[in-house]
């Protein structure tokens, strides 16, 4: 493994049953990076996601983040991490300042460390407006900041995001982006997306998924961009497409 | 200790968001209010036949009979149909507490926080116990009403409501780890109230089982655990009993919060 790396992957593992949602994933992600995952739907970017953040368990292989192991240390991962799933679904019953003082308490910040990082988010991220309002019942753009919000309030030395931009208009991905960009310059981030132009435009270096392994890993020149990236994607295609006929 | 009690806050504010809450609270006061004017109704009636009858010189004037006073009339049955009430309510409180996190998905938020199942199995389980408490505290309100205007002997009436405590402490647990296991909240009500009934009262067995069985089975039934309570009986068999069905319940929903992050 190589020094510095903040996320390494080891000869990763995860079955359903029968079914291989991850084969032999091995890959490493450096200091300050922002790092695309890439694939189809169904290719396993999520199960990775739901692996790396303690979500859930691998089958086999090793996984550390953060300099520590995702089983034997998942409590410490899990401190130094921050996580946005994909469709962000929030407590109903929690006001979205209610929703980020649990975040915060729970990752042990001070009363008087939490307000000021509240407030710090709510006028970063937008959320003046409906600070006071129930999380679960804000609309989907706000939904997606709030989640962003209640992942790094408590400054993760790792951010990982599934598919921040799903659903989202357009003026609410540019913002996003522009979120994402901002949160580069203090955290690692690990972004997974379908928008090969997003990966293109916010990453460097991604890894493309097919089929629960490894069908791409570099960095985004080496790929060939956003176009680079397309034509994985058309080959894995035609090669379904093929299967199935 | 600060991340545990961060998820009972949690839930209480959840508890209390939902109009479940207020329906059990609710639901206790009327139920408890029914049930203490109909016993107090009862008393009246067998006291007003008792004067008759000193009037008609059938018994003599002072003379009472064994066991005719406020406490054994009115209030025991009272405290004792409490125990009932809180074997219907508390699936209704319990039914979301896992299962909702589940259909919601909002358990992908909580999983991924820095705390282990441990402290979010207990973080629940404490919050249920906490609104609990509160539902035997309306339970023993008629209990403290009537002590302030007449003499009672309270040691019954407050080891009644240790029992009831207790036993809110084993059907929480019970509740949990339907709530845990269960797909959908209806299941989860019904799957708690299917395990509640079952070890309410094992007698109906005896008849079709041998000595020891039947020891057993005894052991194993609610009813006969709850019994010494209202006598003012506190007896450790009954304190293990309890807490042992609590704690073996806890363990088990954390067990399935773990097998969760397996699948």
């Amino acid at each position: 493994m190589t020094d510095g790396a903040v996320v390494e992957v080891e000869g990763l593992w995860k079955d359903y049953g029968p079914l291989h949602a991850l084969a032999d994933v091995t890959f490493e992600i450096g200091q300050g990076e922002v790092f695309g995952l890439l694939g189809r739907n169904g290719s396993g970017k999520t199960t990775l996601l739901r692996i790396l953040t303690g979500y859930r368990l691998p089958t086999a292989g090793s996984v550390r983040v953060a300099g520590m192991d995702i089983i034997r240390q998942s409590l410490a991962v899990r401190r130094r991490i921050g996580y946005m799933p994909e469709h962000p679904q929030l407590y109903a019953d929690l006001t979205v300042r209610g929703l980020l003082r649990f975040v915060g308490n729970v990752h042990g910040l001070s009363r008087a460390r939490q307000k000021s990082r509240i407030e710090e988010l709510a006028s970063h991220f937008g959320l003046g407006a409906v600070i006071d309002r129930l999380a679960g019942h804000c609309s989907k753009g706000y939904r997606a900041r709030i989640s962003l919000a209640a992942a790094v309030i408590h400054e993760p030395q790792v951010v990982f995001l599934d598919e921040p931009t799903d659903g989202l208009d357009p003026e609410q991905r540019h913002q996003t982006h522009e979120l994402v960009r901002q949160l580069s310059e203090k955290s690692t981030v690990v972004l997974s997306s379908h928008d090969l132009d997003e990966v293109g435009a916010l990453c460097s270096r991604a890894l493309v998924l097919d089929r629960g392994r490894i069908a791409k890993l570099g960095a985004i020149d080496e790929l060939g961009g956003a176009s680079g990236i397309a034509e994985v994607f058309r080959q894995t295609h035609e090669r379904d497409k093929g299967q199935e006929t | 200790m600060r991340a545990t009690l961060t998820v009972v806050r949690k839930e209480l504010t959840g508890l209390f968001a939902s109009p479940i809450a207020y329906i059990a609270l609710t639901a206790m006061a009327l139920s408890m209010s029914l049930f203490f004017l109909d016993n107090l109704k009862a008393f009246n009636t067998q006291i007003m036949l008792l004067q008759t009858r000193t009037a008609f010189n059938q018994i003599g004037a002072g003379m009472m009979p064994p066991g005719l006073n406020l406490f054994e009339q009115v209030l025991l049955p009272t405290v004792t149909d409490t125990a009932l009430v809180l074997l219907a309510i508390i699936p209704l409180i319990t039914m979301g507490m896992f299962c909702e996190e589940r259909t919601r998905r909002t358990d992908e938020l909580l999983l991924t926080l820095p705390l282990s199942n441990t402290q979010i199995a207990a973080g629940k389980f404490l919050a249920t116990f906490v609104f609990l408490v509160a539902v035997v505290a309306i339970a023993s309100l008629l209990p403290a009403i009537s002590a302030a205007h007449t003499e009672l002997d309270m040691g019954p009436i407050l080891a009644s409501l240790m029992g009831l405590l207790l036993l809110s402490f084993a059907l929480a647990s019970i509740g949990l780890l339907c709530s845990a296991l269960a797909d959908s909240q209806l299941v989860a009500a019904l799957s708690a109230y299917a395990v509640s009934m079952a070890i309410l009262d094992f007698s109906w067995m005896m008849e079709f089982t041998g000595d020891t069985a039947d020891r057993v089975l005894q052991y194993l039934s609610l009813m006969t655990h709850m019994g010494g309570f209202p006598r003012g009986i506190i007896s450790l068999t009954d304190i293990v009993y309890f807490t042992g069905l609590g704690l073996g319940g806890f363990l088990l929903a954390r067990v399935s919060l773990a097998l969760e992050r397996i699948n």
